[in-house]
C-alpha cells in the first residue's frame, strides 16, 4: 500500500506537490490561524511600536505595538475568504450560465453571452472597483464584486465544453431516453466538463487573490481594523523605508499565497489537460 | 475588399460595445445611494429640502437615469463629458491630461516587456527542459505572483531608500527636464515591465512549445532545415497569434495595474484620477473615467484582433 502511494507520488508534478502543500498551509492558517496567535491582534502596545523582529515578537510590531505574526496568522482567513468566496460565487453564476447557454444556444444563448461580453468589456479590477465604489467596501462587497467580474471567464469555459459535447452518443440517448433537462445537464454533462473547470477555477483563484487583495490595498476593499494582508500595505505604506517589516511581511505572505495558487494550477493542468494532448 | 468590410463591421462592433458599456456605467451608477445634490451640499443637504430640489434641477438629476444617460450621451459625443462636481471644471482637460501621463507608464512598459517577453519565451521554449528553461520558468512564475503593490515597495527599499538612484514618489511631472522626467518614471515603468514581461513570457513559452510539436515543425526539421531557421521562420509566426490575443488581455491587466502602480508611486495618472474621483463620490468624474478607461481597453482590443488578422493568412481571405 505504501510503496503503491509513493509510486502515485513519483507521477505526480512538482509543482502541484509545492502548490499544494504551500496552499493547503495557508488553508490551516484560515482555518486555525485565530488560535495560534501568539497575542491578540488588537493589543495596542505603545511602549513596543514599531519594534523590527525579536525574539518576543518575531516579526516585529506595527505602529499602535501590534505583533505582526499575529496579524498576519489572523489575517489569512480573511484574505482567504474574500478569494475562495468570490471564485465560489464566480464559480456557481458561470457554471449556471454556462450550462443554460451551451446547453439550451439560439436566443437565449446569444443574450446571456452578450451580457457576459459587456461585463468582459471592462478591465477586471477597474470593474471591481466600480461595484465596490457603487456597493461601499467591506468583505462581503469585495467577494460580490470580484465574483462578478470573473464570471464571465467560468461561464465562457463552460460554455464551450458543453458545445464540445452537445451531439455526443451519451447525451443523444439521455434526452431520447425521456431524461429532464436537469438530469442532462447536471448528471450527464456536468461532470463531463470538471477537467477544464478545475483548472479555470485554479487560475481564477490565483486572480482573485489577486484582484481582491488589490482593492484592499486601495483602501475599497476590507476595512479596518480587519487584518486584512493588502490593507495591511496599503495602510502602513508610508511606513516602508523606516519600519519596512511592517510592509513586507503581509507582501511576502501574498506573494507566497499566489505563487503556491499558481503552481497548483500549473500542475493541475499538467495533470488534468495536458496530458491528453501530449501525444 | 473582404478586409474593408471586415474592419468596418468590427468598427460597427466597437461603437455599439461602447454604447452598452457606457449604459452599464449609467445603471450602475444609478445604484449609488445619495446623490450628486446632496453631495455639493453636505451637511446643509438635511436641512434645506427647498435648495435640495433645486439643485437636483439644475444639476438634470431629477430625472431616472435613463433620462440623464440620454444627456450624458449627447455631451458625451460633443467631447463634454460634464464638469466635476469635487474641482468643479470640465472634466474632459484633465481627463486627457491624466491619460496622457498614464500612457507615460504605459507606453515605455510595453514597449520593453513585449519584445523581451517574446524574447524570453521563446528562448525558453527552445531550450525545454535544460535548466535556462527552468531558471526562465521560476522567475516568470514568481514575477506574475507578485502584485504591482508588493514589486513596486521592493523597488522603492532597494532603489531609492538603500541605492538613493530613484526617488520614491511621481508627485509632480510637469515642467521638467528629460532626466528628471526618466528618473520619476524608472521605478514605476520597470514595476509595470517586469509583471507584463513575466505574464507574456509565460504565454509565449506555453503556446512555443505546442507549436514546436505540430507535424509542420517535424516536417520543416525532416526536410533538414536548421533549427533557427525552424523557429524563426515556421514556428515563431504561428506561435504569435495566441500571443497577439494574451497581449490584449494584458492590456486590460495592465490597466489594473497601471491604477495600482500609480498609487504605489503617487503618480498622477488616469488610475488615481479614479480613486480620487471614486473617494470624493465625484459622479460624473466615475463616469468619465470608467468610460474612457473601458474604451481605451476595448479600442486595444479591436487592434488585437486586427493585428491577428493581418499574422494569420487563413483569415485573411
Amino acid at each position: 500500500m505504501r510503496i503503491h502511494s509513493l509510486r502515485i507520488l513519483r507521477n505526480v508534478p512538482g509543482s502541484l506537490l509545492v502548490g499544494s502543500i504551500v496552499v493547503g498551509i495557508f488553508l490551516l492558517l484560515a482555518a486555525i490561524g485565530h488560535w495560534l496567535a501568539p497575542y491578540d491582534i488588537e493589543q495596542f502596545n505603545m511602549s513596543a511600536r514599531l519594534s523590527p523582529p525579536s525574539p518576543e515578537h518575531w516579526l516585529g510590531t506595527d505602529r499602535y505595538g501590534r505583533d505582526m505574526l499575529s496579524r498576519l496568522m489572523a489575517g489569512a482567513r480573511e484574505t482567504m475568504v474574500i478569494a475562495v468566496g468570490s471564485v465560489a460565487l464566480s464559480l456557481v453564476l458561470g457554471l449556471v450560465i454556462g450550462l443554460i447557454s451551451g446547453y439550451r444556444g439560439g436566443l437565449v444563448d446569444g443574450a446571456l453571452m452578450r451580457t457576459m461580453d459587456i461585463v468582459m468589456a471592462f478591465p477586471s479590477l477597474l470593474l471591481a472597483l466600480l461595484v465596490v465604489a457603487v456597493l461601499g467596501g467591506g468583505t462581503l462587497n469585495t467577494i460580490l464584486s470580484v465574483g462578478i467580474v470573473f464570471t464571465p471567464k467560468i461561464a465562457r469555459v463552460v460554455r464551450s465544453a458543453v458545445l464540445s459535447l452537445r451531439g455526443a452518443a451519451f447525451i443523444e440517448a439521455a434526452i431520447l431516453r425521456g431524461e429532464s433537462d436537469t438530469h442532462v445537464l447536471f448528471r450527464e454533462i456536468f461532470p463531463n466538463i470538471f477537467p477544464p473547470l478545475i483548472v479555470e477555477t485554479c487560475i481564477r483563484l490565483s486572480y482573485a487573490v489577486l484582484v481582491s487583495v488589490s482593492l484592499s490595498y486601495l483602501g475599497l476593499g476590507a476595512q479596518p481594523p480587519t487584518p486584512e494582508w493588502g490593507l495591511m500595505i496599503g495602510k502602513e505604506k508610508s511606513l516602508l523605508l523606516s519600519a519596512p517589516w511592517v510592509v513586507l511581511v503581509p507582501a511576502i505572505a501574498i506573494t507566497l499565497l499566489i505563487l503556491g495558487i499558481n503552481m497548483l494550477g500549473d500542475g493541475l493542468r499538467e495533470v488534468l489537460v495536458a496530458k491528453k494532448s501530449h501525444d | 475588399m473582404k478586409v474593408f468590410y471586415y474592419l468596418v463591421g468590427r468598427l460597427i462592433l466597437l461603437l455599439a460595445t461602447l454604447l452598452a458599456v457606457s449604459i452599464a456605467i449609467s445603471a450602475i451608477m444609478s445604484l449609488l445611494p445619495g446623490d450628486a445634490a446632496e453631495q455639493i451640499l453636505g451637511a446643509w443637504s438635511e436641512r434645506s429640502g427647498a435648495t435640495l430640489a433645486a439643485l437636483r434641477t439644475r444639476l438634470g438629476i431629477d430625472q431616472p437615469w435613463y433620462v440623464q444617460y440620454a444627456d450624458w450621451l449627447q455631451m458625451a459625443v460633443r467631447g463634454d463629458l460634464g464638469n466635476s462636481l469635487a474641482l468643479s471644471v470640465p472634466i474632459t482637460p484633465i481627463l486627457f491630461d491624466r491619460l496622457a501621463n498614464t500612457l507615460l507608464l504605459a507606453i515605455p512598459a510595453a514597449l520593453i516587456s513585449i519584445p523581451l517577453s517574446l524574447g524570453l519565451g521563446v528562448w525558453g521554449a527552445v531550450r525545454k527542459g535544460r535548466p535556462i528553461d527552468h531558471g526562465i520558468s521560476a522567475v516568470t512564475l514568481v514575477g506574475v505572483s507578485v502584485p504591482a503593490f508588493v514589486l513596486g515597495p521592493i523597488l522603492i527599499v532597494v532603489f531609492s531608500g538603500y541605492l538613493q538612484w530613484f526617488p520614491s514618489s511621481s508627485g509632480l511631472i510637469q515642467g521638467s527636464g528629460a532626466t528628471h522626467l526618466f528618473l520619476i518614471l524608472a521605478l514605476p515603468v520597470l514595476t509595470l515591465t517586469t509583471e507584463s514581461l513575466a505574464y507574456i513570457g509565460r504565454m509565449v513559452r506555453a503556446s512555443m512549445i505546442e507549436t514546436l510539436k505540430s507535424p509542420y515543425v517535424r516536417m520543416a526539421r525532416l526536410k533538414g532545415l536548421p533549427e533557427r531557421q525552424v523557429v524563426l521562420n515556421h514556428a515563431l509566426r504561428n506561435s504569435l497569434l495566441p500571443t497577439v490575443t494574451v497581449i490584449a488581455f494584458n492590456i486590460g491587466w495592465l490597466i489594473g495595474g497601471v491604477v495600482v502602480v500609480e498609487q504605489v508611486f503617487n503618480y498622477p495618472g488616469i488610475g488615481s484620477l479614479l480613486l480620487f474621483a471614486i473617494e470624493q463620490r465625484d459622479l460624473p468624474l466615475i463616469q468619465a473615467t470608467v468610460f474612457v478607461t473601458a474604451a481605451a481597453y476595448c479600442t486595444a482590443n479591436l487592434l488585437a484582433d486586427i493585428a491577428y488578422m493581418a499574422l494569420n493568412p487563413r483569415l485573411r481571405n
